[in-house]
């Protein structure tokens, strides 16, 4: 099947008083149809920034596309013209944010902005697109939609205003969302319920999902594929279970282990990941992660290593995975052993 | 150690409208005990911990500490003489930090109210601090500006701690800070906690990280409590059907338990929740809501060793 997205080698750098700054130093990823990849990193990882590139969004200047390729359903993307994105964006790719208060404008009432989408990229006229709008607004969970629309979203409660920037993005039913945390500034009980929509919504419409995140919760709970960035690079990249039944990277076991033990019935001490991510505006030599791992080699600190594969589909940026290097307990094995 | 007795706090919201953020708490912290606070925005978690830290006054109710009543209001003077009673961390450690004051300016406020004098004194202490956090002393002259949020919240612990205070309260610590540096403050509260023999109140929205942290777990809603009990017993056998709801919504890093997940009951937004009814504050998106559930509140009762529920599904009693 082709990649509904495809992404290769992407570089960003911003121009900073302090220096350039190398905030993407090579993503490689794909999505499939109906498939959801989840990228998932701290904060200054890169993740967002990869994709705000993807979508033409990198201030430029200060922002600039440095290498690279991002192909959507077979089209380049880097080097299309201002008017050219503007006629992909919301109809073949939309995004959703943190934020959507931000997104939405509060003059317009609720149903004009989901109706908006609809008369420019579907060329409803002025009464369909109201109906489609409250049809959407229905779809995605919101209760009296009809009356909901003619409200101002100043109203709405955070997972209401979710609700509706993602009516937004499915209006003009795109092959491909990218979500940038789009739970992470609701409460659990709402995130849930977010969440459980937009798998139901991907399994209805077939479309293409690039989740943004921080949490390996919700990573488990919607992606089919995951890629994990570090310092500006893709450092393991695998099929969700295997990401959580064989990390194969030292970044992705410290992060598990960072995190509460998911058993109830288990409950293990805590195991903080030393020190803090490198400075991208001197990008380190050799592998970003080796002065908080605990397997760094000398290696590790003098050249970067390059992706080793490790199974289907599953490669990790790590020189403990070259044939000479000593196994380490707790990573993926070259074999498919752990 | 701690003793709050059905404290109250509402806010007005203009034309008239008053929230009642906390709505008759009770509750009890024993001498170096941990006691986590849990809940969604809105339960008024925030608020209970900012009135038993006197930030804010109380409408009604009691707060003891060390069997002294705390006064509803606090003037300058009880900030200074409570200053080695309690201390509080805040979540957002770039806004709770004067931007303009170095390092060593925040931690000598704090030493200063816990009654040390004298410039070298200060400094000494100071720099004793940010090694104790995991900070060095040449970070004494810089401004917050120049730390990670991690290495903020490590100065904002550092500035709390500073007077020596008996009890921490802890605001959403954690929860602006990236997964590998919430362990690390996680941890680093763990080890503070047992070298000074401190008591906490660890106020957090993360069930599974405040089970990690905490002896007993107090689970809020609307203002009050709905659940109390031993951190790790409510977290395995949740008892009330908030609680529940809690455990079940939390996505856990498990994509083999996530993929055969039941979804949850629809239980809409607290948006949709409607205004409070006379019953159960929680009826209104309970799954397991009965008509009775809407007349009376239930009241928290102990239900097996040391687990206190307010729900009328574990009262055995007869309802009046």
């Amino acid at each position: 099947m082709n990649p509904v997205l495809e992404v290769t080698g992407l570089e960003v750098a911003f121009a900073t008083p302090g220096g350039t700054v190398q905030a993407v130093r090579g993503l490689d990823c794909r999505v499939l149809r109906g498939q959801t990849l989840a990228v998932v990193g701290e904060s200054g990882c890169g993740k967002s920034t990869a994709m705000q590139a993807v979508m033409g969004l990198i201030p430029s200047p200060p922002g600039r596309i440095t290498g690279g390729q991002a192909r959507l359903n077979g089209r380049s993307l880097l080097d299309l013209s201002p008017r050219q994105l503007d006629r992909i964006r919301g109809r073949e790719m939309t995004m959703i944010f943190q934020d959507p208060m931000s997104a939405l404008n509060p003059t317009l009432t609720i149903g004009q902005q989901v109706a908006e989408p609809l008369r420019m990229h579907r060329g409803l006229g002025h009464s369909a697109a109201w109906r489609q709008a409250v049809a959407l607004l229905e779809q995605t969970g919101i209760a009296a939609a009809e009356r909901r629309a003619r409200q101002y979203p100043h109203v709405f409660s955070g997972g209401m205003l979710q609700r509706t920037m993602i009516a937004m993005a499915l209006a003009a039913q795109p092959s491909l969302l990218i979500a940038d945390e789009p739970t992470s500034a609701l409460d659990v009980t709402i995130q849930a319920q977010i969440l459980d929509l937009l798998a139901s919504l991907q399994r209805q419409r077939g479309m293409a999902i690039v989740l943004i995140t921080h949490d390996l919760g919700v990573v488990a709970r919607l992606a089919h594929r995951v890629a994990v960035m570090y310092a500006g690079l893709v450092v393991e990249s695998a099929p969700v279970e295997a990401l959580f039944a064989h990390p194969g990277h030292p970044y992705t076991v410290g992060l598990r282990q960072a995190l509460p033990d998911p058993d109830p019935g288990e409950k293990r001490p805590l195991q903080p990941i030393p020190g803090a991510p490198p400075n991208l505006s001197d990008p380190p030599a050799g592998c970003g992660y080796a002065p908080r791992c605990p397997h760094a080699m000398r290696l590790c600190r003098d050249r970067p290593p390059p992706l080793f594969e490790l199974g289907p589909d599953h490669q990790a940026r790590c020189w403990l995975h070259h044939p000479q290097a000593p196994r380490r307990s707790g990573l993926q094995n070259r074999d498919g052993g752990s | 150690m701690l003793r709050v007795e059905q404290l109250r706090k509402s806010f007005r919201l203009g034309r008239g409208r008053t929230i009642q953020a906390v709505d008759g708490v009770s509750l009890t912290l024993a001498s170096g005990e941990v006691l986590g606070l849990v809940g969604e925005s809105g339960s008024g978690k925030s608020t209970l911990g900012r009135t038993i830290a006197g930030l804010l006054p109380r409408d009604g109710g009691q707060v003891f500490f060390e069997g002294q009543p705390l006064p509803r209001q606090y003037r300058t003077t009880d900030f200074r003489r409570l200053a080695r009673a309690i201390q509080m961390v805040f979540q957002d450690p770039f806004g709770s930090l004067n931007p303009r004051a170095t390092v060593l300016k925040i931690l000598a406020e704090g030493l200063e109210a816990g009654g040390l004098r004298g410039r070298e004194v200060l400094r000494r202490e100071a720099a004793g601090w940010l090694e104790r956090v995991g900070l060095a002393p040449e970070h004494l002259s810089r401004y917050p500006h120049e730390f990670s949020g991690g290495q903020r919240q490590r100065i904002g612990i550092a500035r709390a701690l500073a007077p020596r205070p008996r009890l921490l309260i802890c605001d959403e610590p954690i929860s602006a800070l990236d997964v590998s540096v919430q362990a690390q403050i996680v941890t680093l509260l763990g080890t503070l906690r047992q070298s000074m023999g401190l008591t906490l109140l660890f106020i957090a929205h993360d069930l599974a990280m405040v089970r990690h942290v905490a002896d007993r777990m107090a689970v809020m809603y609307r203002g009050g409590i709905v659940e109390i009990g031993p951190a790790d017993a409510v977290f395995r056998t949740p008892l009330h059907p908030y609680t529940r709801l809690l455990i079940a919504a939390n996505p856990l890093p498990d994509p083999v338990r996530e993929r055969t997940r039941l979804p949850l009951p629809p239980v809409g937004d607290l948006a949709d929740a409607g205004a409070p009814v006379p019953g159960c504050r929680f009826a209104g998106r309970c799954p397991e809501a009965a008509p009775a559930c809407r007349q009376t509140p239930p009241p928290l009762r102990e239900v097996t060793d040391g687990r206190w529920v307010g729900c009328w599904h574990h009262v055995t009693e007869p309802r009046r």
